[in-house]
């Protein structure tokens, strides 16, 4: 496992289906080693990215590098990748074993080495009890186990991940990413992984790229996309968000009776009035006031955290505070709410729910 | 697969009285349905092998299979079934692979256009063939293996609606895909993944097709050629007794055949298993806390 992690780039990427743009002249490139993910909602164009990446498309224009050499037209089998799909993509007749060892009985690896390699490969996983079990025989967890595994045996320069966990329950999933992150630590693989799950990308990835109509719309750290988001569309796609009424004055916008800055790249371009700012939950903050102009209308438990939701000026707002502060507030009392942060997202006032699409500039 | 929906040990409780009802309702039409169906087997075997005043006899067989052209027509007939069930294969396999793996459109047409032979008669297909081969191609109907292709056309609504079902049955595509990433070429993947996991359903298709093929009359006595079936019925104009004999033992040869290629099928089926049965299990994992994927996306609604 100790193979020098390749760097990946792609540039200038396009590719259209049916006169559709899917991609639109994308760039991305992965450090060697790094764990990129990918997030956006389904028909954003990641799926189409891995696909390209992998050689299963080949884009309409741009160029694929792995490791510094032009893969674009290179196919699948020689590029040197391991997939691992989102369901189904184990061989039904070959047991677990056999399908580990599957890569490696291609490439004419003796059949001691590979049962050696791929018992090892299994163990890794925690699986190497059921090594002898038909997929048909594994749970869905165990089977993309398995599928992490058959991908890593023939020691891929890239690893790449389409949506793996997408297809399993919440608990299964939880526990599989951690496991997913272990083993491509360890195995030190630079790794795509797509996905539409915005947790899984910001627990798992070093860098969450967020996608929207085939460009990628925000690239950086977890928590550069989570704290800072560049656009209203990333700011609640990647989390839960209050749109909370706004005006603005300069540069600088007034929230909820404070002046917060403005975080948007042209705050001048902005109109005066009809403004929301986008306000995580976690980060405005209740107080008991008797004259408040606020009203808990309901407390919802949520484990370590607890959402207060609060009717304010004819909007309801969520509060997200730690459960043994909630325990101070009841329902239906007055308070009073106020942001954290001194900077905000702002966006234009929203007719109704249809407009999702849409994104501030 | 069945043991993990209901635990070991664990005796449905309530519900025991249903059971015996369907039970018993079952049994009943199961028990009606061999009545009806073993009848007249039973009553062609009693008419075949008995003679009156000599009870249970082989003669009316003797009869039959001696100085006639029996053993010739029942191997070509063998052959013709087995020739016709590969030539499908053979024509079909690699024909709806195809079709799933980069035309996928198409499939709509084309499993309409496999009913086509249920609609077009037998008997103006033969109509047909024999106008446009007499003038084009006289010496072509000679041989009785020019049955074959008509035997294809005659058996693609089964065997393309079998080997469609398990081409489906797999995600050929993601199977394709996976084995190519792990430096398979395409050929090494037919070879290795693809077919084995087509094995059930070509056989059922070769069965569906080799019985259709050992029962077929009116295509081959139109069409001039000897075939088993055809010359049963000709025993049978003067010899009943022997066409009633022979009838049976067919039918039992075929239902062995049969079976045997079924019985190899689900030796396979029980091996591998049902390819996507399972649903996800998590006992096999501890227990996490509860997962703020939930909480996010129960609370988006507030955003807007």
């Amino acid at each position: 496992m100790t193979r020098e992690a390749a760097e990946v780039s792609l540039t200038g990427i396009s590719k259209s289906f049916g006169g559709r743009v899917v991609l639109d002249r994308l760039d991305l490139t992965l450090d060697g080693g790094e764990l990129l993910a990918l997030l956006g909602p389904s028909g954003c164009g990641k799926t189409t990215i891995l696909r390209v990446l992998a050689g299963l498309e080949s884009p309409d224009a741009g160029t694929v590098r792995i490791a510094g050499r032009d893969v674009t037209h290179t196919s699948v089998r020689n590029r040197g990748i391991g997939i691992v799909f989102q369901a189904y993509s184990l061989f039904p007749h070959m047991t677990a074993l056999e399908n580990v060892a599957y890569g490696l009985r291609i490439r004419g690896t003796s059949a001691g080495k590979r049962t050696a390699r791929a018992t090892e490969l299994l163990e890794t996983v925690g699986l190497g009890e059921h090594r002898d079990k038909y997929p048909s025989q594994l749970s869905g967890g165990q089977q993309q186990r398995v599928a992490l595994s058959r991908a890593l045996a023939i020691e891929p320069r890239v690893l790449l991940l389409d949506e793996p966990l997408s297809a399993l329950d919440a608990q299964v999933r939880v526990h599989l990413r951690d496991e997913i992150r272990r083993i491509q630590t360890q195995a030190g693989t630079t790794t795509l992984l797509v996905t539409h799950d915005q947790e899984e990308a910001l627990t798992v990835a070093d860098r969450v790229g967020v996608m929207l109509n085939g460009r990628i719309e925000q690239l950086g750290t977890p928590e550069d996309v989570y704290q800072r988001p560049r656009t209203a569309f990333i700011s609640e796609f990647v989390g839960a968000v209050n749109r909370i009424p706004a005006d603005r004055f300069g540069a600088q916008v007034l929230v909820l009776g404070r002046r917060m800055a403005i975080s948007n790249a042209a705050p001048e371009a902005l109109p005066a009035t009809e403004l929301e700012a986008l306000v995580r939950p976690e980060d405005l903050e209740l107080k008991g006031a008797g004259d408040g102009p606020g009203v808990i209308r309901s407390l919802v438990l949520r484990g370590a955290v607890t959402s207060a939701n609060v009717s304010l000026g004819g909007s309801m707002l969520r509060v997200d505070l730690p459960s043994h502060e909630a325990a101070n507030f009841t329902i239906a009392q007055r308070v009073d709410v106020s942001p954290r942060h001194n900077t905000a997202l702002v966006d234009g006032v929203r007719n109704g729910a249809e407009a999702k699409e849409e994104v501030a500039a | 697969m069945a043991a993990l929906d209901t635990p070991a040990g664990a005796k449905p409780l309530s519900g025991r009285r249903r059971p015996r009802v369907t039970g018993a309702a079952q049994a009943t039409i199961f028990a009606v349905a061999l009545i009806l169906f073993f009848t007249p087997l039973v009553a062609s075997a009693a008419f075949g092998f008995t003679l009156p005043g000599k009870g249970f006899t082989l003669d009316s067989l003797d009869v039959a299979v001696q100085n006639t052209s029996f053993l010739p027509q029942l191997s070509s007939t063998l052959q013709l079934a087995a020739l016709s069930t590969l030539a499908s294969l053979l024509l079909l396999v690699p024909t709806l692979l195809f079709l799933h793996l980069r035309a996928p459109r198409m499939l709509p047409l084309t499993e309409w256009l496999s009913v086509v032979p249920y609609v077009v008669p037998a008997i103006a297909l033969v109509s047909g063939a024999n106008l446009f081969f007499r003038n084009m191609a006289p010496g072509f109907l000679v041989s009785t293996y020019s049955l074959v292709p008509f035997y294809m056309v005659l058996t693609l609504p089964l065997v393309y609606r079998t080997l469609d079902a398990g081409i489906r049955a797999l995600d050929i595509r993601t199977l394709f895909a996976a084995s190519a990433s792990l430096g398979a070429t395409p050929l090494q993947t037919l070879a290795r993944i693809i077919l084995p996991n087509l094995r059930a359903s070509m056989l059922g298709a070769s069965l569906l097709s080799c019985a259709l093929v050992l029962g077929e009359y009116a295509l081959a006595s139109l069409l001039l050629h000897s075939t088993f079936p055809v010359f049963m019925v000709q025993v049978g104009m003067n010899q009943p007794r022997a066409a009633a004999a022979l009838s049976f033992l067919s039918i039992v040869v075929t239902w062995l055949l049969l079976a045997a290629l079924s019985g190899a099928s689900a030796k396979r089926t029980r091996k591998s298993g049902p390819a996507r049965s399972t649903r996800q299990t998590s006992k096999d994992l501890p227990t996490q806390e509860s997962t703020p994927a939930e909480q996010s996306s129960a609370t988006k609604g507030i955003s807007r």
